[in-house]
């Protein structure tokens, strides 16, 4: 990527909303018993507000620094240590990938038909992300806009659509368990958003520097919180206290959905599913690359592509086999470390970093001048 | 120019994987036509513990090409057996070397028998998890068996299973039957509330006609509307009868239109008067009273006279007579629904646990399995508001013969 | 696009300038010269002539000129010309002053120069002594008349369309903006064929760098001989190997206008009606004179009939595909039967089936281009025999599948432009389709939306202004605003969002809104 290529904060916004979307389509608050039913609405509404506090230390880094990106900058303060910094941030691009697919792959397994072979399903969609990747980001950005475009009003659409199916008694009473699983499924949720982490990667390439980016998460913020709610409110009203019995309530409560000619409307629900999907993947595998060019060179990039392509899909179907308990936990946890890591300690090493260089600096030119001084007076 | 290589390279090697993985899977690939459409399947109580499945398949031969062409029934049922439902259908596939396709599935008919012996949630949970299970399947219950109810043919649609779930959907807007379909099942399971599945039954009746597939000698089967079927926590209770599930309709609020045939007092002179109800609109109100609570079920619709079987026409007076038969008739069977369904059996149908633990979560909360005997502790209060706002074309009652 | 042909000057060689070949003054030499150069070549026609004692020669190209103005204007005024005695220089000056009543009057010193003016339709005097030739435009080659667009019918708008001829062409363009803003830059293209290549701009709109783009591009187009406007125009495309054309034609004078209007370029080519556009955004494909023409109701519920059509047409036989292959609990009851029905008597899978019909419709349609008008009407008994009711009755494919083709073929003929593109992407979906069902038709989708998304025409992204969106440039885009609307504010090209084009603030001749 290019700092010719930049895109504007509008189009940041979709693109981590649809990045966003491609997960909370899919969101089984079942596993992680936490928070469900009209608690997990509550506790949408405080990810939201912790998404915005969470992208604080970014906002924090790009004022200070100028909208640089957090990977050269390392370069800058730590020279050859910004490669540790290149490196995390691919590896953190690639584990992302994998769990999405690792998602996809479940998803695939419980609920598609079986007629579509599940590899290649899962090896085309790595593919088509990777080839998308190499178009650059303002391609991927102006995608994203017209397909988040697409994937609201599919939802609202199919809000509409089951309206008559829904009522107000399937909605439990709200805090009927207390606070704390408000607050644990907000914070179960966090970890999870991986624009977060993401965001530092994406400060050179957004018109108008930090302010923009400010303007990016807020919009960000708000907008996936309606798009949550909307999904909830659906599965909710639709299943009631079913939604907490099933893997993929919103995807369920869709297949009780027809409208005139389209007697099932989950294999729509999927498809723009999958269409979200594809854009976070090309997402992830664009600051991928970047970050493997930047170690590599750009000659690395398309045989590190064909490499990630096979390795995605790979884990993502040998992972997606095995149990889906445990492995979420350590998903989790995976998720948070990433999150600690590379949205709020990060930042907040390299604009420590910063303040001590500059510091020194300051040092060491007063006590030259000084020293001058003293050797102009003598 | 390096990134067009690079998408090139990907793009041609993704097209020779897919190209060679795939193309031998289109050959072999199983088509629709290799596989029967399902439209209505039906669970009788089989040999032992299993369960002997009918299922009503088009006929893919006797079509014409078009339903609505179609001359004469489209479908075949066919028995099969197993020990659960999904064996039962794949013995179907060893039986015939075709296999099922349950996505345009329209109803699942249970037995009776079978109904009593097995839970909802055991015999309905293939097609709850099956990706090909669809909410919307209507469900029913037969009294006798659910193979009788698929072998009824039919005269006005090609797939018989489409008459039977049309006569659920006119059934239940006219207050014959609740409706209730595999999503209502899944609900109920979830323990928000209990569910009720309409009954149906089959009847051999002399048969006038020339067509129909299903003739045994002179006779023909016809599927009639016959109630509610209670289910306890997915287990059957008890039945309602076709009054008092009309009176479950309006304690819920599912009631589209009804009528109702009220006999008139003798110091009114006698006779019948014919009314529709409309708008139905249902206010169930909660109180907390210690440790239970107090219902309040209010029910206000609008009434339409259809016919008046009587020696004068109504007078204003008369009208609010009718308006209070009418409301004590709506009161009698909903009075009857709940003493049914919560007093008899402890089926909480109307939705009434949900509503308290709405309005008052320190009532349910901690003792949810304890709330069907709690229910019938409950105390109900039922008002009824029904008004005539229609009364037709009036006409000369001196025209009208001495009854 | 500027880098990389900058490049490719470095790259390759650089050939050094061809020398020119001065006029020497000797009459002889001169003319066997020329004669040299044109060969054996019979329609290069020399008339010796002797003027005031001097030889002289006029020289054309027979079937290019006038004859009759050739003899009364330009051969017996000079026959008759007296003046014994003057220098042959001062006699030739005299000649193209006072003699000789043509319009175009050029006076050339090198051989290069004289033939190209022959071939193209000028007549030449030579004289003995005289180091330099007189030449005057006395073109009268028969051409085709102006007739309706072919490719571009509307119902309401003018009815010329562009011709071969390309002063005609320009003319047409200046009759319709009497601006002198409205500027025509000639250059000559084609090593062999020297095909005159004419830019047609308004120069207070139209960008500096754009303009150089394209100035440049043509110059360093390394081609010998150049037939039509579609030889040249890949040279003007940003993007190589890709679906869309970003440079595209028109062959309505009034198109042009409003395209130059916007502050585009018309690159007319010598040879050929159709005229290059430059840029070319994507939008304008759902574009046509009609829509400006009609009520702007109307024409807005067009344009959405053109969007549709043009979904429809690349996605309808994938989904139909997809669907039925792979998705059949989508169908609602009665076209599951009739969809059964027909899938039950044929013996292909629905994604060959496909694949057959429409590539025999692409055969059938290209024998109806090809083949003799004359017997052009065989081609459609033949085509409805073999993709009609016989086809269908023969069981090789079922009726659905005639019915989806006719319905993609005819919405494919509502966007002709876009006739290329879609026919290639309704392939491609096919086979997604078939392969992975509904979810490969939507990666496939979502993979041709980024590239298209990728695509740059000359630093002005390809799907302006719906992505990157304009709200404001909605009211030209899938509805048309009422011209109360559409004339308030003058829309320029490369002022569209997202566009990197510099502003022309050096423009000398830019106005200011």
């Amino acid at each position: 990527m290019t700092k010719a290529s930049q895109i504007s904060p509008g189009q940041l916004t979709a693109l981590l909303l649809t990045s966003r979307l491609a997960v909370s389509m899919t969101f089984a608050p079942t596993l992680h018993q936490v928070s469900h039913g009209s608690d997990y609405l509550l506790s949408a509404v405080l990810h939201g507000f912790l998404i915005l506090l969470a992208a604080l230390p970014s906002l924090w880094f790009a004022k200070r620094t100028d909208s640089a990106s957090p990977l050269e900058y390392a370069y800058i303060l730590w020279g050859k240590g910004g490669a540790i910094v290149a490196a995390g941030y691919g590896l953190a691009c690639l584990i992302y990938q994998v769990m999405d697919m690792v998602w996809f792959s479940q998803f695939f397994v419980t609920t598609l038909s079986p007629d579509i072979s599940r590899t290649v399903l899962c090896v085309t969609l790595a593919a088509a992300a990777y080839a998308a990747a190499f178009y650059g980001l303002q391609a991927v950005g102006r995608a994203a806009a017209l397909v988040f475009f697409t994937v609201a009003l599919a939802i609202v659409f199919i809000l509409i659509v089951l309206l008559p199916d829904m009522e107000l008694i399937h909605f439990p009473p709200f805090l009927y368990d207390g606070t704390r699983p408000v607050i644990y499924g907000a914070l179960e949720e966090l970890p999870r958003t991986s624009e977060l982490v993401l965001l530092g990667l994406m400060l050179p390439y957004i018109h108008g520097g930090y302010k923009s980016l400010g303007k990016a998460c807020l919009g960000f913020g708000i907008g996936l919180t309606a798009c949550a709610l909307i999904i909830q409110i659906t599965a909710l009203g639709v299943l009631g206290d079913f939604s907490g019995m099933v893997l993929f309530p919103y995807y369920t409560a869709v297949t009780a959905a027809k409208a005139s000619l389209l007697q099932r409307m989950d294999v729509l629900a999927t498809s723009i599913w999958l269409a979200a999907l594809f854009i976070k993947t090309a997402f992830l595998a664009m600051l991928y690359l970047n970050c493997v060019g930047r170690l590599a060179g750009a000659k690395a990039r398309p045989p590190a592509a064909v490499i990630s392509i096979v390795l995605v899909a790979w884990l993502g179907i040998w992972l997606g086999d095995m149990a889906l308990q445990w492995e979420r936990q350590i998903i989790w946890i995976v998720s948070t470390v990433l999150l600690s890591l590379f949205a709020v300690l990060l930042p907040l090493a390299l604009i420590g970093s910063d303040f001590l260089r500059k510091r020194n600096l300051r040092c060491s030119e007063s006590s030259e001048a000084q020293h001058e001084s003293i050797q102009g007076h003598s | 120019m390096k990134n067009g290589r690079s998408i090139s390279l990907i793009s041609f090697l993704l097209f020779l994987v897919v190209g060679i993985v795939m193309l031998p899977s289109c050959r072999e690939k199983s088509q629709i036509n290799h596989r029967v459409v399902v439209t209505a399947i039906g669970i009788d109580a089989g040999e032992e513990e299993g369960c002997r499945l009918s299922i009503q398949v088009i006929e893919v031969l006797k079509t014409s090409g078009s339903l609505t062409e179609q001359e004469h029934n489209a479908t075949s049922v066919y028995k099969t057996e197993g020990l659960s439902v999904a064996s039962a259908l794949k013995s179907f596939v060893a039986a015939s070397g075709r296999n099922v396709y349950i996505l345009h599935n329209k109803i699942i008919a249970l037995g009776m028998d079978q109904v009593k012996k097995q839970s909802l949630q055991s015999m309905l949970d293939y097609f709850i998890r099956s990706h090909e299970g669809r909410p919307q399947v209507d469900m029913a219950v037969c009294r006798g068996s659910a193979m009788d109810l698929l072998e009824v043919p039919s005269e006005s649609t090609a797939v018989p299973s489409e008459q039977i779930a049309q006569m659920l959907e006119e059934g239940s807007q006219w207050g014959f039957v609740t409706r209730a379909r595999i999503l209502d099942v899944e609900r109920a399971l979830s323990g928000m509330y209990d569910i009720g599945l309409p009954i149906i039954r089959v009847e051999e009746e002399p048969d006038d006609s020339t067509s129909g597939e299903s003739d045994t000698g002179n006779s023909r089967k016809s599927a009639h509307l016959d109630g509610t079927a209670l289910f306890r926590n997915g287990i059957y209770a008890g039945d309602l009868d076709p009054e008092a599930t009309r009176g479950l309709l309006f304690a819920r609020g599912d009631l589209e239109q009804c009528l109702y045939v009220l006999e008139l007092p003798e110091d009114m002179g006698g006779g019948r008067v014919t009314v529709s109800v409309k708008n139905a609109h249902t206010t169930i109100t909660v109180t907390q009273k210690d440790s239970t609570a107090e219902f309040a079920i209010q029910v206000t619709c609008d009434a339409e006279i259809l016919e008046e079987y009587m020696p004068e026409n109504l007078g204003n007076s008369q009208i609010a007579t009718v308006n209070a038969l009418l409301s004590e008739a709506i009161r009698q069977d909903m009075n009857a629904a709940l003493e049914t369904s919560i007093g008899q059996y402890g089926c909480d149908v109307v939705g009434l646990k949900r509503l308290a633990m709405k309005r008052y979560p320190e009532l349910v909360r901690g003792r949810e399995e304890e709330w069907p005997d709690i229910l019938k502790e409950c105390a109900y209060s039922l008002s009824v508001d029904a008004r005539v706002t229609k009364i037709g074309v009036e006409f000369d009652a001196s025209s009208i013969p001495a009854l | 696009m500027w880098d990389n042909v900058q490049k490719r000057n470095q790259e390759k060689k650089i050939s050094p300038p061809k020398a020119s070949t001065p006029i020497k003054g000797i009459l002889m030499d001169d003319l066997v010269q020329l004669r040299t150069l044109f060969g054996v070549s019979a329609d290069l026609t020399i008339r010796r002539l002797t003027v005031c004692g001097y030889s002289a020669a006029v020289v054309s190209i027979e079937g290019m000129v006038d004859r009759h103005i050739m003899a009364n204007a330009v051969i017996l005024p000079m026959t008759g010309l007296s003046g014994e005695g003057q220098p042959p220089e001062q006699l030739m000056s005299r000649i193209r002053d006072e003699v000789l009543g043509f319009t175009d009057l050029l006076q050339v010193t090198t051989m290069e120069e004289l033939t190209n003016l022959i071939t193209s339709g000028f007549a030449a005097v030579l004289m003995d002594g005289v180091p330099f030739a007189v030449l005057g435009g006395l073109q009268a080659f028969m051409i085709r008349g102006i007739n309706e667009p072919s490719t571009e019918v509307t119902v309401r708008g003018s009815r010329e369309g562009f011709t071969e001829a390309i002063r005609v062409n320009m003319s047409m363009i200046r009759r319709r903006m009497k601006t002198p803003e409205l500027t025509f830059e000639m250059l000559s293209v084609g090593d062999s064929s020297q095909t005159a290549v004419c830019l047609c701009y308004m120069r207070d709109r139209v960008s500096a760098s754009l303009l150089n783009d394209v100035r440049a591009h043509l110059q360093d187009c390394p081609l010998d001989v150049v037939l039509e406007s579609g030889y040249i125009q890949p040279f003007l495309e940003n993007r190589q190997r890709s679906l869309f054309a970003s440079v595209d034609t028109t062959e309505r004078p009034d198109t042009l206008c409003g395209k130059i209007a916007e502050g585009r370029i018309g690159v007319m080519v010598d040879g050929t009606p159709f005229v290059l556009v430059v840029p070319y955004l994507f939008v304008e494909h759902f574009q046509s004179m009609d829509d400006y023409t009609q009520n702007p109701i109307y024409a807005s519920f067009i344009r959405i009939v053109k969007y549709v059509a043009f979904f429809i047409s690349i996605l309808l036989p994938g989904l139909y595909v997809a669907v039925g292959t792979h998705h059949p609990e989508m169908f609602p009851p009665t076209l599951l039967m009739t969809f059964l029905n027909s899938d039950h008597s044929t013996p292909f899978p629905l994604i060959f089936e496909a694949i057959l019909i429409h590539f025999l419709f692409e055969i059938m349609r290209e024998a109806g281009l090809r083949f003799p008008k004359s017997v052009g009407h065989a081609v459609s008994i033949v085509g409805a025999l073999v993709i009609g009711e016989s086809a269908v009755r023969a069981g090789i494919i079922g009726a659905p599948m005639v019915i989806i083709v006719a319905l993609t073929t005819l919405s494919s003929f509502v966007l002709p432009t876009l006739y290329g593109p879609i026919t290639i992407l309704r392939f491609i979906f096919i086979v997604l389709g078939g392969v992975l069902g509904l979810y490969g038709v939507v990666l496939g989708t979502v993979l041709f939306l980024c590239s298209i998304c990728a695509m740059n025409v000359d630093s002005i992204p390809y799907l302006a202004p719906i992505s990157p969106f304009s709200l404001k440039a909605m009211r030209d885009v899938f509805i048309r605003a009422d011209w109360r609307i559409l004339g308030r504010r003058r829309f320029l090209v490369q002022n569209v969002v997202g566009s990197k084009i510099p502003d022309d603030q050096d423009n000398p001749n830019r106005k200011k809104n």
